[in-house]
């Protein structure tokens, strides 16, 4: 990262940004910014085009009309500041835990030993040591999305996006897996974006919470738990910035769930 | 019983005697020709077709239907065409083969190729893959399961096209011991030759089989999501 790219205060910006399906609008005039090194959900209701817009983001769809700027270059396609962790994992099924994780750098090129090492450490970090020979049917919901997660660390990208990474694992992972990811903010200088649709999920984790309203997308409210943030993991679902903002956002949602 | 049908000690003594007096072997050069030349090419044109079918659509709307009807006009009452364009030299006998086995290896890789889950193949574009090496990596392994069965079902098919091909076109090789027997009824001797081309299809069925197993240890297994 050079000097003028890390000046720059949000590490991804999108604006007015329009995108339809046919004659569906799924996201009318959206703008949002992320900050670097900090962790936004975005929050929303089923059908309310949050994962359209992580995709947009990603490179993987495109906006019909709109501005999204990654460090300030604005996005073409899928490109190298950005790793993404899917809902469903995306494992490749024929391929064993450490050619999983260093298949991203496979695809960049990098040399088999080089990037298994890479994957080694990387494996190591999300817990999954002495898995590396297992195959993705070998191993638990919460296991395998350990595995898309050490894929996504190990392009050491800036920008992580994150798709309901934790809905299809149990509730108790799940926890788990939140307290872990605040760790992963605090001790990575990466900048989070975090697709969710857990209320409690949003709060805990995030920095910011962008609240995405459906039918067109907008976003409606940003909000920024500051107060309980330096607190430990264990301790904030206890907290009553915590409590109180989860109601809120509820109070604020629950008209568009039928 | 009736003189047509042996019983299987004697259709069996015949299989010997044709195996010690060397001729099942000179019919087997005959009938391997137009065989493996028709399966080389059904398999890896068939492949490729399936494989640029199953990624575009305009190619889809343009060559699919040549397979459908591939696989469903009644090749007997065809070959007669083909004999007249192509001789009844190997050339025919090869389009025997290839009409039989070349429809069902397109359909399944087309299939297969279409039906590669979206999300591995957004997440090979999504970590920077360019679009050979999606193919490649993920579409390809992806689909080879499916694939395989395809070959497996063409191979078969390509049997019955080459003695087909034998007993329509010029009896040669064991399409000309069966006809040959059945003249002069010896039907030991024409059962022993059916007998050998099925033992003969399943030792292959299954050596393919074999490498399968060999090439693709791991995409047996099922997609890992819920």
């Amino acid at each position: 990262m050079n000097d003028k790219t890390s000046d720059i205060e949000n590490a991804v910006s999108v604006h007015n940004v329009y995108k339809n399906y046919g004659d569906v609008e799924a996201l009318r005039d959206l703008s949002l910014d992320f900050p670097r090194g900090q962790l936004t959900s975005l929050l929303g209701p089923s059908g309310c085009g949050k994962t359209t817009l992580l995709k947009i983001i990603a490179g993987l769809l495109r906006a019909n009309s709109g501005e999204i700027t990654v460090n300030g270059q604005p996005v073409a396609g899928p490109g190298p500041d950005r790793a993404f962790v899917f809902q469903d994992f995306a494992l490749l099924p024929w391929a064993n835990v450490i050619r999983n994780v260093a298949f991203g750098l496979e695809l960049r090129g990098v040399d088999r030993s080089e990037r298994e090492a890479i994957a080694e450490k990387y494996i190591g970090d999300v817990g999954l040591k002495g898995f590396e020979k297992s195959y993705p049917h070998e191993l638990s919901g919460g296991m395998r999305q350990r595995v898309g997660l050490a894929r996504a660390l190990s392009v050491d990208s800036q920008v992580l996006l994150m798709d309901e990474p934790f809905s299809a694992v149990d509730e108790q992972t799940r926890r788990k897996f939140q307290e872990d990811l605040l760790k992963l903010v605090k001790n990575e200088s990466k900048t989070f974006i975090f697709v969710t649709h857990s209320i409690e999920e949003a709060v805990y984790v995030s920095d910011q919470v962008a609240i995405l309203l459906p039918r067109p997308s907008r976003v409606s409210e940003i909000i920024r738990p500051e107060g309980f943030r330096h607190k430990d993991a264990n301790s904030i679902r206890r907290d009553p910035e915590y409590l109180d903002i989860v109601d809120r956002i509820w109070a604020s949602l629950r008209t568009y769930v039928e | 019983m009736s003189f047509a049908f042996p019983t299987f000690i004697e259709s069996m003594a015949a299989f010997w005697t044709l195996l010690v007096d060397g001729r099942m072997f000179v019919a087997y050069v005959e009938t391997l020709k137009p065989l493996v030349v028709g399966v080389l090419i059904s398999a890896s044109l068939g492949i490729g077709i399936g494989l640029a079918i199953g990624l575009s659509r305009k190619f889809d709307w343009l060559v699919s239907p040549i397979f459908v009807v591939m696989q469903t006009a009644p090749l007997a009452a065809l070959i007669p065409l083909l004999v007249m364009v192509y001789g009844i030299g190997l050339t025919s006998k090869v389009f025997v083969v290839c009409i039989m086995a070349m429809p069902v290896i397109v359909l399944n890789t087309s299939g297969a190729v279409r039906n590669t889950p979206a999300s591995i193949i957004e997440m090979g574009q999504s970590f920077l893959g360019t679009r050979l090496d999606v193919i490649l990596k993920i579409i390809l392994p992806a689909a080879s399961p499916i694939i395989f069965a395809g070959l497996r079902l063409g191979v078969s098919a390509g049997f019955i096209g080459a003695i087909l091909s034998e007993l329509k076109i010029t009896p040669t090789g064991v399409g000309d011991i069966i006809t040959y027997s059945r003249s002069i009824a010896d039907y030991p001797s024409m059962y022993a030759a059916i007998f050998s081309i099925i033992l003969l299809a399943v030792i292959f069925l299954n050596v393919l089989e074999r490498i399968e197993e060999y090439l693709f240890k791991g995409s047996r297994q099922t997609y890992v999501s819920e």
